[in-house]
């Protein structure tokens, strides 16, 4: 078959269009809003992906080579590998502590080393920043950060995540001054 | 890599597999190979290497010694054949490569209750070598060939899923059921109880059904646990006597089964420390610090009551082993949760005074702050 109609070439256009999986993050776009719940500033130059069922995902040189994720969920939905949930309760240490089992409970990640487990703040609020370092399946390090909280509503949690070589202290920044832009709204 | 893999499969069953093949009689007699033998041990001790390089084997000199004993004990004219490796791993298994290298996870060693029990299983993965039945399968040649593939092509084997890493070492129910005789006949030889064979596997079968894991999590494909007990209890019938060494093996193993409470305590894993920890007898083989485990596995589990029983194993940690740092947190995080300011924060500084380089000082030192007027 052959597009010869210029209604069906247009239309196939406009279907490959809206099927863009990424998105520019400019000036224009840069303020991540969820109403009644908090905003965050991504960072300029990178791409955010269209796809948002699972969070915001962003990478700047490729998911490989950069990636942030942020989730916020409810309390009751469970984390994947320990079946646990959360509450607005837990101690950021406790919520730490999940997540390292979390973690610790996937294969790709089982073999973790704790490089920094602090008290930090997001939004103004108690939180937890974790630092990890392990080794993919062909043996090059990555490092991770998660800095995360609990509320009244559930979790958030901003990861970051690039090779350890070069890219993790190249982008460092990017996320944290995006970890610093976050704010949460009353309902 | 699937096409990679596919093609190491279908060169593997075209090789011809050897149909009778006889056990060997000693470490010498093991410099004859057969063809397909000496591929597949090649590939067996690249896969000894990998293990090693990814930094999961675990090499105490003193415990290495141990189980190797153990081995030469029920193996004696394979000394110097049958290598011992521990594994960092806490899933509940061992395994034998078709070069002689019998791995036990240190999961493993935490579960039993004496050494009858470790030789029961030791014996079991003996025998898998001295009857060469990596050789025999051809299906388990193939398996292998394909997982050394893997492990040439990454570098590493897929090290966090030892567990199936044992399916692909897996044998026959047929090969299982003779290792099981070959094994007892071994821990007959060796002078331990052979009435522990038995109990080491409903120990197992307890684990299983407490962790709610799906078998065949132990050996992959081995009878069931429940066909093994039968198994065991039928070659046992009307045995007695023989060494449990009990007392040995709890002290030349006591720093690693502490040391698999706080890996089970990393991973949630609180159902399978209360199975161990809430049990008298068990217990009885662990530390004074093991209260502190079994109140966190308690604060885990967050079941009605739990807290309760939490405080009063962290009282009983402090009680019997005051130097111990960890209950002195725990017991203090419980209170300021609480809101019992006064009673928290002594509890904290105690836990920085005791353990100034604790990788958590930070939060500790954060929580103290706030509970500072």
């Amino acid at each position: 078959m052959t597009l010869r109609h210029p209604l069906l070439l247009g239309l196939l256009l406009a279907s490959l269009a809206a099927c863009t999986p990424w998105a520019r993050v400019d000036s224009g776009s840069r303020v991540e809003t969820r109403t009644s719940d908090y905003s965050v500033e991504l960072p300029l130059g990178w791409v955010k992906s269209t796809d948002s069922s699972n969070g915001t995902f962003i990478t700047r040189d490729g998911p490989a080579l950069n990636a942030i994720f942020i989730t916020r969920k409810p309390h009751d939905a469970k984390l994947p590998r320990t079946q646990r949930t959360t509450n607005a309760d837990m101690l950021p240490h406790e919520l730490a502590e999940l997540t390292l089992a979390e973690w610790r409970s996937t294969d790709a990640t089982a073999n973790l080393d704790v490089i920094s487990n602090t008290p930090a703040t997001l939004g103004g609020q108690p939180a937890v920043r974790l630092h990890i370092r392990y080794r993919n399946e062909r043996g090059l390090p990555i490092e991770r950060v998660m800095i995360g909280m609990v509320d009244a509503k559930g979790r958030l949690a901003l990861q970051y995540e690039a090779p350890g070589i070069v890219y993790f202290q190249r982008n460092l920044a990017d996320f944290e001054a995006m970890a610093a832009s976050v704010k949460l709204q009353m309902p | 890599m699937k096409r990679l893999l596919s093609l190491a499969l279908v060169c593997t069953l075209a090789a011809p597999v050897e149909a009778d093949v006889l056990p060997w009689t000693s470490a010498a007699a093991t410099s004859e190979r057969a063809p397909e033998e000496i591929s597949l041990w090649q590939e067996a001790d690249e896969f000894d290497q990998a293990l090693a390089r990814a930094g999961k084997v675990n090499a105490d000199p003193a415990l290495t010694a141990y189980l190797q004993g153990i081995m030469d004990r029920l193996y004696p004219e394979f000394s110097g054949r049958l290598h011992v490796h521990l594994l960092n791993a806490q899933q509940i298994n061992a395994f034998a490569l078709p070069n002689g290298s019998v791995y036990v996870n240190a999961g493993l060693i935490a579960r039993f209750r004496n050494e009858a029990q470790l030789a029961t299983v030791m014996a079991h993965e003996g025998a898998h070598f001295t009857h060469r039945h990596s050789l025999q399968q051809a299906e388990i040649a193939k398996n292998a060939s394909a997982f050394a593939l893997v492990v040439a092509m990454l570098g590493v084997p897929l090290v966090g899923d030892l567990v199936a890493l044992s399916s692909m070492f897996g044998y026959s129910q047929e090969h299982e059921r003779e290792a099981d005789a070959i094994g007892y006949q071994r821990l007959l030889a060796a002078g331990y109880d052979p009435r522990e064979s038995v109990r080491a596997f409903e120990h197992l079968l307890a684990e299983v059904k407490a962790a709610d894991i799906d078998e065949p999590f132990f050996f992959a494909s081995h009878p069931k646990l429940q066909e093994r007990i039968d198994h065991y209890s039928e070659l046992s019938r009307g045995a007695n006597g023989g060494e449990t060494a009990r007392e040995r093996y709890l002290d030349t193993t006591a720093a690693l089964r502490l040391a698999s409470l706080d890996a089970d305590l990393a991973a949630y894993r609180y159902k399978q420390l209360i199975l161990v920890l809430a049990d008298p007898e068990r217990r009885s083989g662990y530390p004074p610090e093991a209260a502190y485990y079994l109140g966190e596995a308690y604060r885990q589990r967050g079941e009605a009551g739990d807290p309760a029983r939490a405080e009063a194993e962290y009282r009983s940690a402090i009680e019997a082993a005051p130097p111990f740092a960890p209950p002195y947190r725990a017991l203090g995080l419980q209170l300021y949760k609480r809101g019992d300011k006064d009673a928290a924060a002594p509890l904290l500084q105690h836990y920085l005074e005791l353990a100034p380089d604790a990788p958590d000082r930070g939060h500790i030192e954060h929580y103290l702050k706030a509970l500072t007027p």
